[in-house]
């Protein structure tokens, strides 16, 4: 009975428009204010300490330390102008630049809001001017965004990994090869689409010459070289996440030194956001590990084992369950708030189902990615219409459609192949 | 994430709550930096002589306590902190001015229970002489004075809302 109140409460706080922590933290206490009176509080401070204190989390600040300092360097622009000539030729063009530039991006990035901002920017302006379909345009950068919670760093895996104590080194391990497969989903659907109807995406007709290939190549190599060595260091087993965002900050700094980019200015601006994004993140994982502890106390989880295994659901319908569940909380909690809640409830039916811990976190990702395609919180159509005066929401959400349904089949294909989630970091230790 | 709207037109912001900002902000990104050069320090020195600090951990975690409240504070203040607004922003003026109080009071009150509940830990780490489980041992009191600290840190910046609404009301 308490856990349905506190759930109500919860979800009609958020609605009216609290700070999603400020709802979290007001349901936690009244949730353990419910079970056993004032003293329910009395073990906060306890867990509180037990939540904030982590050396893991370091890599959230971190990586968005990075990412904004990337993004000061001209990030954007040189992925854009460096992928240009070689995906030029191919039918749709540069639509692909903003797959493959996301798909890069997400990979110095942990989030997808930041990643679809930084390639819609540049994206935009540009396409629109060479006559491109102003839908097919938002799709693709609304559908790139969404890798960046998939393609490793992922603040989303993080703070799955922290929720149900699995290895982060192996979640992003497993999110690699999904976050590409699905970029060549995105990109051999554009090249249909355009095949079909060549209006959509006018071909370039610019020569150009072995120089301006080199040119563009050594736009994208150092952000390539960046990659490599903090991704090939967690998955080497050289360095924790957090050790490698660390390395990674002072990796976006030579290269902004070498763009000649590199200024207090920069790196002032570059710090204000990271403590705005990542205090705002960690707070909701700070808030919602408090919730945790009441949901823990009241044996929420166990209960839902016992019901689950009485209805005798196959594992099947249970993650049909899921996506159904997660669509329609989807459409008032935004995704971490939705992992840092949901997650520690359904992991023990989870287990007792023997679903694959790091499995599910790549399937629970995807889920939210989908959310964030989803009016009327859907944070990414947002960040994509909002990047242009002249791109209404309406043609970012009729242009996304195609590829929200593209992910609902890549959703049904990771039930049935698990082994795209589970290969890679079975090769790591 | 929703820049935030009161529902009030915006007010030339009070001196004091702009000088806690300020501090705030200078000490939170020389904490951030700190983070930064202490793990990369740590890479380096285990990469290069074998050798390791064996307290990086701990004052990382540290750190991150502080990362946390004090990055919240300024995200809030800010008015970036994470909401859901496509209801609230239906309403009509007064009633998103009334809300955003009740609302910035709710906050206050949760912080409230929060700092006493820090308070309490840090004063039984205290009593109890607890210290943490590596070659520092810090007395834990230290470090997790920063909890009650930085949960104050965002209940100021609550009441500040708070007060440049009544202000805005005082003037009619």
């Amino acid at each position: 009975m308490e856990s349905i109140i506190a759930f109500t409460v919860l979800v009609v706080l958020i609605m009216s428009g609290l700070w999603i922590q400020v709802a979290v933290g007001l349901s936690a206490l009244l949730y353990l204010f419910l079970m056993s009176g004032v003293a329910g509080w009395n073990a906060l401070g306890l867990v509180s300490w037990g939540s904030a204190n982590s050396f893991t989390l370091a890599a959230i600040p971190l990586f968005i330390f990075m990412a904004e300092i990337l993004l000061g360097s001209g990030l954007s622009d040189r992925l854009y102008k460096g992928l240009a000539p070689f995906t030029r030729r191919l039918p749709g063009g540069l639509l692909h630049t903003n797959i493959v530039g996301s798909g890069i991006f997400a990979a110095v990035s942990g989030g997808s809001a930041p990643t679809a901002a930084a390639m819609s920017t540049v994206a935009i302006p540009a396409l629109g001017q060479r006559g491109y379909q102003k839908r097919i345009i938002a799709g693709s950068l609304a559908a790139g965004g969404t890798l960046g919670i998939l393609i490793p760093p992922s603040i989303t895996m993080i703070i799955y990994a922290t929720f149900t104590e699995t290895s982060i080194a192996k979640l992003f391990a497993a999110g690699l090869l999904p976050g590409l497969l699905l970029a060549s989903c995105y990109s051999l659907f554009i090249i249909a689409r355009t095949l079909k109807n060549p209006a959509l995406a006018p071909r370039d007709t610019t020569r150009y010459t072995a120089q301006d290939y080199a040119r563009s190549l050594l736009d994208i190599l150092p952000f390539l070289i960046l990659i490599v060595c903090v991704l090939g260091s967690i998955y080497g087993g050289i360095a924790t996440p957090t050790e490698a965002g660390a390395v990674g900050v002072v990796g976006a700094v030579v290269i902004a030194a070498i763009y000649r980019r590199l200024s207090i200015a920069m790196l002032g601006s570059a710090v204000a956001r990271t403590l705005k994004m990542s205090g705002n993140v960690l707070f909701i994982v700070f808030i919602s590990m408090l919730f945790a502890y009441a949901t823990t106390l009241s044996g929420v989880g166990d209960q839902l084992v016992e019901w689950v295994s009485q209805a005798g659901i196959s594992q099947f319908q249970l993650l049909l369950l899921l996506m159904l569940a997660f669509a329609i909380l989807g459409c008032f909690m935004e995704g971490l708030g939705m992992i840092a809640i949901i997650v520690p409830i359904i992991f023990p039916v989870l287990m007792a189902m023997g679903v694959d811990p790091i499995w599910f976190g790549v399937f629970v990702v995807v889920l939210i990615e989908l959310g964030q395609l989803t009016p009327p919180l859907g944070v990414i159509l947002f960040v994509v219409s909002g990047s242009s005066p002249d791109m209404k929401v309406e043609d970012v959400v009729m242009g996304t459609l195609p590829f929200f349904l593209i992910i609902l089949a890549f959703l049904l294909m990771l039930i049935l192949f698990p082994d795209i989630v589970l290969w890679f970091p079975s090769l790591i230790q | 994430m929703h820049h935030f709207d009161n529902g009030l037109e915006q007010e030339p912001a009070p001196t004091l709550f702009d000088v806690i900002a300020k501090v705030i902000r200078i000490v939170a990104g020389s904490l951030l930096v700190c983070l930064t050069l202490l793990v990369t320090l740590e890479v380096v020195s285990r990469a290069l002589f074998n050798a390791s600090f064996h307290m990086v951990e701990e004052v990382t975690g540290y750190l991150v306590v502080a990362l946390t409240l004090l990055g919240a504070g300024l995200s809030l203040r800010d008015g970036t902190l994470f909401r859901v607004a496509f209801l609230f922003d239906k309403l009509p003026r007064p009633a998103r001015a009334g809300l955003m109080a009740l609302f910035s009071l709710l906050g206050v009150g949760v912080c409230g229970v929060l700092i006493w509940q820090t308070c309490r830990l840090v004063a039984s780490s205290y009593a109890r002489g607890n210290v943490a489980p590596t070659v520092l041992m810090t007395p834990l009191w230290i470090p997790q004075m920063l909890l009650p600290f930085g949960l104050a840190v965002i209940a100021v910046f609550l009441i500040e809302q708070l007060w440049r609404q009544r202000r805005c009301y005082g003037r009619g």
